[in-house]
């Protein structure tokens, strides 16, 4: 089952009257948590076991940690002299529990997902002295790389003393599988989500209305835009020696739109399914195509996984010990104006390449990270001689044109590192760079631009990416939603008949038994 | 205090911490700056300053910033 299915849909209806109708208020949570083992078990019947023995190492480590904590404060009530060594001492403990937990749940997630890489790269090695191990090939399992994360987050506060952990397993099982999140994220944090979860809503109307008009929105999103352009985008990059470099090009511009329209749309139909629950989860993207730099699309896009980096790992790696001296010999060797940037440079070098694998076990997607985290890190860098050309040149940061000329800039740059997950593997991307730098040609003919769209569904296409560019215009300055509550009842449901009219006629239905998103894959 | 002071002046010698009181809220000292100083806290006071702890609130002046690495110091 997939969030874009008439199952869903019905699987939703009956969620809803669930919640809402059979349950009572006290016991709401356990609807949402029957829903979600239920709606885990029809997306990937192999899975339950590996979220199973996720759940359970982290809800024993959680109260561990927890029981720890309890412990030294009582015993630096009884003897406040040994306050410093006591918290030393524990300290110690909880971080032993939280080491294995997150190695178990982690080593998990290794083993499935990036083991097959791991024992190939091990292969070329040992090949030399003549002996080589099979290539596993696990079936990873749906949502596994989310809620990992999520889980480790969870644990992470607990020991940071930032949350109490969850003694109730079921109750912690509903926050890590919450059927919304499951698939495709959004990491979502326990403080926010837990009192949201746990306290049974009534049904509430403008939660309703808002919830279907974001699942509508979602649905266009993914339905009208990007299950029209994968094709066009996969005929390039499938078939890109046939292409010159423009088409290529096009094909870039083609998967950064596709990716979306599907990400961004799959996150509008799961948070407006949460949101008739009266759930709010996570928000991942503000509108990340209006950025003036790579680093702030990168605070657009993605936001859940990025603020998980941020606060899990680029915050604690950047003020750790190793990033403290770091920056002391960068001062030595480069000054203190460079020498400052080192803690952070060593951070991100670390969290980019992270990033990167963890979207995906293979070299293009650890070289996409590693190209992100050079633009990054070199603009970061250069910033002080970019102002200075700035002056020179009597740019007005702030001026209109400046900004939009950032904005395409940004979109340009997005749209080119698509060489790397763009093609099928990574011989392939380097290929295809290839031929974007050497292979210029203007495209030959229709074909060339938009293969296999007739000219009727290409203005039908370019309608609805023009719809979906000036929505987000307008959410850019104030929330849509709201705004379009003040119109007219007439207005108002002008607008939602074209969007099903738009998604039924221009829309692909059954796409593939996953839905075809692409962040399902990662 | 005077070690801490030492740590302030290595990483910007071009700035008066002993009379500046909104280093952060006027941008003399940015995210970078703020991020070297954490981490070189953190090693030289064994203290781990969280990172919601990074506001100007705490970072605005130095005297500021003692006083949370004092309280760090106590919460242990």
């Amino acid at each position: 089952m997939t969030v874009n299915s008439l199952l869903f849909l019905a699987f939703l209806a009956g969620v809803f009257l669930l919640y809402y109708v059979l349950c009572p208020v006290k016991y709401r949570w356990l609807a949402l948590l029957a829903a979600s083992v239920l709606f885990y078990a029809l997306a990937c019947l192999a899975s339950p076991l590996y979220l199973l023995a996720v759940s359970v190492v982290i809800w024993i480590a959680g109260m561990w940690i927890d029981r720890l904590e309890q412990e030294c404060k009582e015993k630096i009530g009884a003897d406040k002299a040994m306050s410093a060594a006591l918290k030393k001492e524990y300290k110690g403990k909880k971080k032993g529990v939280l080491i294995t937990a997150v190695v178990i749940s982690l080593g998990i997630l290794l083993v499935l997902k990036y083991g097959g890489f791991f024992v190939e790269l091990g292969n070329r090695l040992t090949a030399l002295a003549g002996f080589t191990l099979p290539v596993p090939d696990f079936a990873v399992p749906l949502g596994i790389s989310y809620y990992t994360l999520i889980a480790i987050g969870y644990l992470v506060d607990i020991f940071k003393g930032k949350i109490r952990a969850q003694k109730n397993y079921a109750k912690l099982l509903l926050f890590l599988a919450y059927f919304p999140q499951m698939t495709q994220g959004p990491i979502n944090r326990y403080q926010p989500m837990a009192s949201q979860l746990y306290e049974g809503h009534r049904f509430d109307y403008h939660n309703f209305s808002f919830g279907c008009q974001r699942m509508l929105w979602g649905f266009f999103k993914k339905m009208v835009i990007a299950d029209n352009l994968q094709p066009v985008m996969q005929a390039i990059f499938a078939d890109f020696e046939q292409y010159g470099s423009v088409s290529c090009f096009l094909g870039c511009v083609y998967a950064t739109v596709w990716m979306y329209a599907d990400f961004s749309g799959y996150m509008d139909i799961v948070a407006g399914a949460s949101e008739l629950f009266g759930i709010h989860i996570a928000e991942n993207f503000t509108r990340p195509f209006f950025s003036r730099s790579l680093a702030e699309y990168w605070r657009r896009w993605h936001i859940s996984l990025g603020n998980w980096f941020r606060d899990y790992m680029f915050y604690p790696l950047a003020v750790s010990k190793p990033a403290a001296k770091f920056g002391k010999q960068g001062r030595k060797w480069f000054g203190v104006r460079v020498g400052k940037l080192f803690p952070s440079l060593f951070a991100l070098a670390f969290v980019w390449t992270c990033t990167g694998f963890w979207h995906d076990a293979s070299w293009r997607y650890i070289l996409w990270g590693f190209a992100n985290g050079v633009i990054i890190m070199g603009a970061m860098v250069l910033e002080p001689y970019f102002d200075r050309a700035k002056k020179a040149l009597h740019i007005r940061e702030e001026g209109r044109a400046w900004k939009i000329f950032s904005m395409i800039r940004t979109f340009l740059l997005v749209c080119l590192l698509k060489v790397f997950p763009g093609p099928a593997n990574t011989a392939e991307s380097l290929r295809f760079m290839g031929k974007l730098i050497t292979g210029f040609r203007l495209p030959a003919g229709w074909q060339e631009i938009l293969p296999g769209v007739g000219m009727g569904d290409a203005a039908l296409l370019a309608v609805a990416v023009v719809i979906l560019f000036v929505v987000d215009i307008i959410q850019e300055r104030q929330p849509v939603r709201e705004a379009l509550a003040k119109r007219p009842a007439a207005v108002r449901w002008v607008c939602y008949l074209f969007l099903v009219v738009f998604i039924l006629c221009v829309g692909r239905f059954q796409i593939s038994s996953s839905g075809g998103f692409a962040y399902a894959q990662f | 205090m005077e070690q801490f002071m030492d740590i302030l002046k290595e990483l910007r010698p071009d700035v008066d911490f002993e009379n500046e009181k909104a280093l952060m809220d006027d941008g003399i000292l940015d995210s970078f700056d703020i991020v070297s100083l954490i981490g070189e806290i953190n090693d030289a006071f064994d203290v781990e300053i969280p990172f919601e702890d990074m506001d100007p609130e705490n970072f605005n002046s130095a005297e500021a910033i003692w006083q949370l690495i004092q309280r760090l110091k106590q919460e242990g």
